[in-house]
């Protein structure tokens, strides 16, 4: 039996070493270009829409590249059923260093990728259309070019955490992750999703270690298996996709540290932001993996692609300490 | 199945077989509607859960034109109780068998062919073309979406839809059956469609294992009574895979989202190989001394031994295995960018075996 697992592994080693590697490139056909949607409304705060649009699959996706993907001058309109506010289009080349600072907190994007980009976005400058629990959001839109896009969302009546705390990994003095008990409203359907940013300064600096709330992989569910139960659950530590901070590449990566300052930002949402969200963290994980299935998004918006989201977010600060 | 000869020149064969498949308990069926689930049904140890009964009929004739020539046709009605799913977007050819069930109706394939069958040169060479065309019933894909992964509280054939197929092609074949250098070739022009009504809106479109070309020679050399070479070659179309179309930047989430294309619109690149090998046959006995005459004599040997040595992929081809696509960089920086990769097996592999024969 024995001789057999060997010539089992040594086959194995053998297919390892034999098999390569090597770029490619395919001849991908040029496709019409579709406008898409990124936007969402929050409990308390103005609608934010991103307008960009699809590119085929062989162009480029440096800044200035991205920066030509925004579309410019549509006539963007949110309603809530009773008023409807028209949203102002500004840009981070437009704004001022103050307002860019503003802009930054208002879109969970740092300066410097805000002005790399020149992100471009729609959003309510009066501040009459504020996020409303329990509220429908209907979205529409006309492009210079004369497309129309509608989309609907609601933000949900916001369903708070009973308690969260910070545990150690395993045996570690130092890493762990933030742990949660949530008791489900019985007979609806919720969806959930989890955001966390360490609000404390790397030592002997003054840079705070995660400019924005970052979302773990994984960071929507919904309540199919735990309708109406309380339980407990926990969340490892976001990373920006292929981020060069240190302890992104090191073994902290994943985890809170002993005495971070930690602010979570756990938002009631829809299914649809659910579907949407858990669909595109597949799509990144599943890219290259032999066991998956080609996953488009699955939009909620008619005349393009893109989610228009509803989130009812509630805050928590946790320090981690054991 | 039987033969009747109903003349000198024609033969018929036919026959049928009675195909029976019963899904019996434990089992557990999750009745959804979209994805809520509306009811759970249990059934218990040695429940019948569902039966199919089937007939296979099968009939097929030789009418011989003369000699050296003959005309076939045949026709054969199938069953089958497993289905193969295949999930892989990007080529790697895992697939996963599924068997029959309440919602997934066995497989049953029409085959319909004719050919010209013909020797020549005093049956050193033998030559056929063949016609097919084969209809399929009761096919499944995976939903649009869906993943394999994706099946807590819920099962597997709620994950597939259901449509059917056909496919055709050419087959060409020629033999050389005697003499020191023997071999054959054969070439398959086919194409094989599937239609669902869930997937592109009842589009046709390439099945993962539609393959336009299909080439393989094979060539044996006698060189003498030691040596002898033979060679391998093939060559296949790529595999009909799903690839993004088109990409598009999501700021809230600062990733690049794909947008897949049609199921299975896009190749793999071709797949050819040649393999080569040389084979030393020892001889089947010994030289012996004979001590009173000091003349050699041949003693046989218990075993018969020959040494083979081989070339796989003999000029290295690297034929696609499975595709990824590779993102560097982070949004905002010049090095953002992504990549299609193929990774390849097995790239030239040479290799020596001993056989023996007792």
């Amino acid at each position: 039996m024995r001789s057999y697992t060997d010539i089992l592994l040594a086959f194995l080693i053998l297919s390892l070493i034999m098999s390569c590697t090597k770029d490619i490139d395919l001849p991908f056909p040029e496709v019409p270009s579709e406008i898409v949607v990124d936007g969402s409304i929050e409990t308390g705060q103005p609608p934010i829409i991103f307008l960009t649009r699809t590119q085929s699959f062989n162009q480029p996706l440096d800044p200035s590249s991205l920066q030509g993907l925004f579309v410019n001058d549509a006539i963007v309109k949110v309603s809530n059923g009773q008023d409807t506010v028209q949203l102002k289009e500004f840009c981070a080349s437009d704004l001022s260093a103050e307002d860019l600072a503003l802009a930054a907190e208002l879109l969970g994007i740092s300066e410097q990728d805000l002005q790399a980009i020149n992100y471009c976005v729609y959003t309510d400058t009066t501040f009459t259309m504020l996020g409303q629990e329990g509220t429908p959001y209907i979205l529409d839109i006309v492009t210079l070019e004369g497309k129309t896009l509608h989309a609907e969302t609601k933000i949900p009546v916001a369903v708070p955490l009973d308690s969260l705390w910070f545990e150690f990994w395993a045996n570690s003095d130092s890493l762990g992750f933030i742990y949660a008990e949530l008791s489900d409203p019985l007979n609806e359907r919720n969806a959930y999703r989890w955001w966390a940013q360490r609000t404390n300064s790397y030592p002997g600096t003054n840079v705070q270690k995660d400019q924005d709330y970052v979302a773990p992989l994984g960071s929507v569910f919904e309540d199919t298996f735990f309708d109406g139960l309380s339980f407990e659950f926990f969340y490892n530590r976001g990373t920006v996709v292929n981020s060069n901070m240190e302890d992104d590449n090191n073994e902290e990566a994943g985890f809170f540290k002993l005495n971070d300052v930690v602010s979570v930002k756990f938002a009631t949402t829809t299914l649809e932001v659910e579907d949407y969200i858990a669909t595109s963290d597949d799509q990144l994980v599943n890219n290259g993996s032999p066991f998956a299935v080609p996953a488009n998004l699955p939009s909620n918006v008619e005349g393009g692609r893109g989610l228009w989201a509803g989130y009812a977010p509630l805050f928590y600060e946790v320090i981690c300490v054991p | 199945m039987d033969d009747f000869d109903i003349s000198d020149r024609l033969t018929i064969n036919a026959g049928f077989r009675l195909a029976y498949f019963l899904q019996t308990g434990p089992f557990t069926r999750y009745i959804k509607e979209g994805d809520e689930t509306v009811a759970v049904i249990d059934y218990g140890r040695g429940t019948n859960i569902v039966d199919y009964l089937g007939l296979e009929p099968r009939f097929s004739l030789k009418y011989s034109l003369d000699e050296r020539s003959s005309f076939k046709a045949a026709f054969t009605r199938n069953l089958q109780f497993v289905h193969l799913a295949s999930f892989s977007p990007l080529g790697l050819p895992t697939d996963l068998w599924i068997p029959s069930s309440e919602l997934v109706k066995p497989q049953i394939g029409y085959q319909y062919n004719m050919g010209y069958f013909r020797n020549f040169r005093e049956d050193i060479y033998e030559a056929s073309i063949e016609v097919y065309y084969k209809t399929l019933e009761n096919q499944i894909e995976y939903k649009e979406g869906e993943q394999p992964q994706g099946g807590a509280l819920n099962n597997v054939d709620n994950q597939l839809t259901f449509g059917d197929g056909y496919s055709y092609g050419l087959e060409l074949f020629v033999k050389r059956r005697v003499g020191r250098t023997s071999g054959w070739i054969g070439y398959t022009w086919s194409k094989t469609l599937r239609q669902f009504d869930e997937i592109l809106d009842g589009q046709e479109f390439f099945a993962r294992f539609d393959r336009r070309h299909d080439l393989s020679v094979a060539v044996t050399h006698l060189h003498n009574d030691r040596w002898t070479f033979a060679g391998t070659f093939v060559f296949g179309t790529g595999s009909a895979i799903t690839l993004p179309e088109s990409w598009f930047f999501s700021p809230t989430e600062q990733r690049v989202e794909f947008v897949y294309g049609p199921r299975n619109s896009s190749r793999m690149r071709d797949f050819h190989r040649l393999d080569v090998s040389a084979t030393y046959t020892l001889p089947n006995y010994r030289l012996k001394k004979d001590p009173d005459t000091g003349e050699n004599i041949e003693i046989a040997r218990k075993w018969e031994t020959s040494w083979n040595f081989g070339l796989y992929n003999t000029y290295n081809r690297a034929n696609p295995f499975f595709y990824f696509i590779d993102t560097f960089g982070e949004p905002g920086n010049e090095q953002f960018a992504f990549q299609v990769k193929q990774v390849s097996l097995f790239s030239v592999l040479p290799s020596v075996t001993w056989n023996f024969k007792f």
